[in-house]
């Protein structure tokens, strides 16, 4: 851990207030993008990024420093997304059965962006279905995907990070891939 | 439409090597096996094409007035719940306390106490009107039933012992691609157990039942990754569900519950006894 973040985080443990708003100044947008790209909205985006901060603000007391504070920053935002997705299929029973239905939806990606003359471009549809394919991954695929892919975080950091070994980590990523590869497989022809 | 399936024995050090993180000896041994193997190349050919497609992130590009008003919108949030949080009331007072008592340093000492003081004199009160009812030996002793236990509680315990079978069930299958496991009715018994937890959510006790809730919340996940699994051959998804009881010791948990229902039964029943007689 560096040096100034040792001192940073002593000041907000103090209470000081400055310190505060200069952790919230420093790691708002990263942690908005992380909850973004996990919920997809950036309204439910701004509320968990939020949420991180206050409980940050409440139990920095109890922070000791064995992870940097970006990666226990992030776990919280990943822990609350997850919290999140999982009240949102648990109220609407997001079930398989929504799960197949949408995929037949997903199944014709070209139908509905074809209207919009600036995204129809063939390499954007194409972008815009295998990130639909992205939701439909399990929550902990989903997450695992992201935070490698997308935030870089290294295999090992998101293990720690959801309490799972690097192995498992590997396997979720790997059978996430395979997803995506059936994605693309509507457009195999095409790039053969 | 057809898509490459890798061989199962290298498929964490494929999905290393696309992401960059695999060591030099693994390396070298999935380098050798993809000389010969065209489809674990093709799968590697595939995922550089997704991957390429898939691109960066497209995240929304928030106005600079939407990251100005970032610390406002959120010191109000802050300030909105440390309102309603009771501990923030103390805290307040405390450091009102402190703040107006500061000068004077018996003032504290002097306060805490006249509260013992306080505290003692209720007690006192109270004892005296309450005692004498309480020690009448003589009075006649009416057999009292016992209050019937929650009718949420019995059915959350009914609950745990489903979920119990159907993890059991899942723990003990047979996993090999040769069985042909098939969890259609696990499946359609978790997405039961999910809808009847919501129910039992709801009409459990949060302070009384808080560790029954606990539990539960835990065993709900389990049961979700259950109700989405694939009907059939799910096999890695079974074993991660299969991780995941073991890691958190789900089903010892459900056996020390159960246990601690049994133990407070006869106690209840001991407890209501002298009464009863």
């Amino acid at each position: 851990m560096a040096n100034d973040e040792r001192a940073l985080i002593r000041r907000l443990q103090t209470g000081e207030a400055s310190a505060f708003r200069e952790l919230v100044e420093n790691h708002k947008r990263a942690l908005f993008n992380l909850a973004y790209d996990l919920l997809g909205n950036a309204t439910d985006a701004e509320d968990i990024s939020q949420d991180a901060f206050i409980k940050v603000h409440r139990s920095i007391g109890d922070f000791r420093g064995e992870a940097q504070l970006g990666s226990w920053m992030y776990r919280i935002v990943v822990n609350l997304c997850l919290n999140q997705r999982r009240k949102k299929a648990l109220s609407e029973m997001e079930l398989r059965d929504s799960f197949e239905e949408s995929e037949l939806h997903a199944a014709t990606p070209a139908s509905d962006h074809a209207a919009d003359p600036e995204k129809s471009t063939e390499a954007e549809i194409m972008r815009q279905h295998l990130r639909r394919a992205l939701d439909q991954l399990s929550p902990q695929q989903k997450t695992i995907f992201v935070l490698r892919h997308d935030d870089d975080l290294p295999l090992a950091e998101i293990g720690n990070m959801l309490k799972i070994s690097e192995g498992t980590v590997k396997s979720q990523l790997f059978r996430a891939l395979r997803k995506l590869q059936e994605a693309l497989a509507f457009y195999k022809a095409d790039l053969v | 439409m057809n898509t490459s399936t890798p061989c199962k024995r290298y498929e964490t050090a494929l999905t290393a090597k696309i992401f960059g993180e695999l060591n030099a000896g693994t390396e070298r041994e999935l380098n050798a096996h993809l000389g010969g193997c065209t489809a674990c190349r093709n799968f590697l050919t595939e995922m550089e094409v997704v991957l390429g497609k898939l691109g960066a992130p497209q995240r929304p590009a928030m106005s600079e007035h939407f990251w100005e008003s970032y610390w406002p919108r959120l010191t109000q949030r802050l300030e909105k719940e440390e309102r309603v949080a009771p501990d923030s009331i103390l805290a307040r007072w405390r450091e009102w306390l402190h703040e107006k008592w500061a000068a004077q340093p018996l003032a504290i000492p002097l306060a805490r106490t006249a509260g013992v003081l306080a505290l003692l004199v209720c007690g006192v009160i109270i004892g005296h009107y309450w005692w004498p009812q309480n020690n009448d030996t003589g009075r006649q002793i009416t057999p009292t039933i016992p209050p019937a236990i929650p009718v949420a509680q019995t059915r959350a315990e009914q609950w745990l012992e489903r979920s119990k079978i159907l993890l059991l069930g899942v723990v003990n299958e047979e996993l090999t691609v040769e069985s042909k496991p098939d969890f259609s009715h696990q499946r359609l018994v978790s997405r039961n157990l999910l809808t009847e937890a919501r129910t039992l959510d709801h009409e459990l006790d949060p302070v009384m039942d808080r560790q029954m809730l606990q539990l539960m919340n835990h065993l709900e996940l389990i049961l979700l990754q259950i109700a989405n699994l694939e009907a059939e051959h799910d096999l890695s998804a079974v074993e991660l569900v299969r991780d995941g009881i073991a890691r958190d010791g789900l089903l010892l948990k459900i056996n020390i519950a159960e246990l601690a229902q049994q133990n407070m039964a006869p106690k209840k029943a001991k407890r209501k006894s002298p009464e009863i007689l």
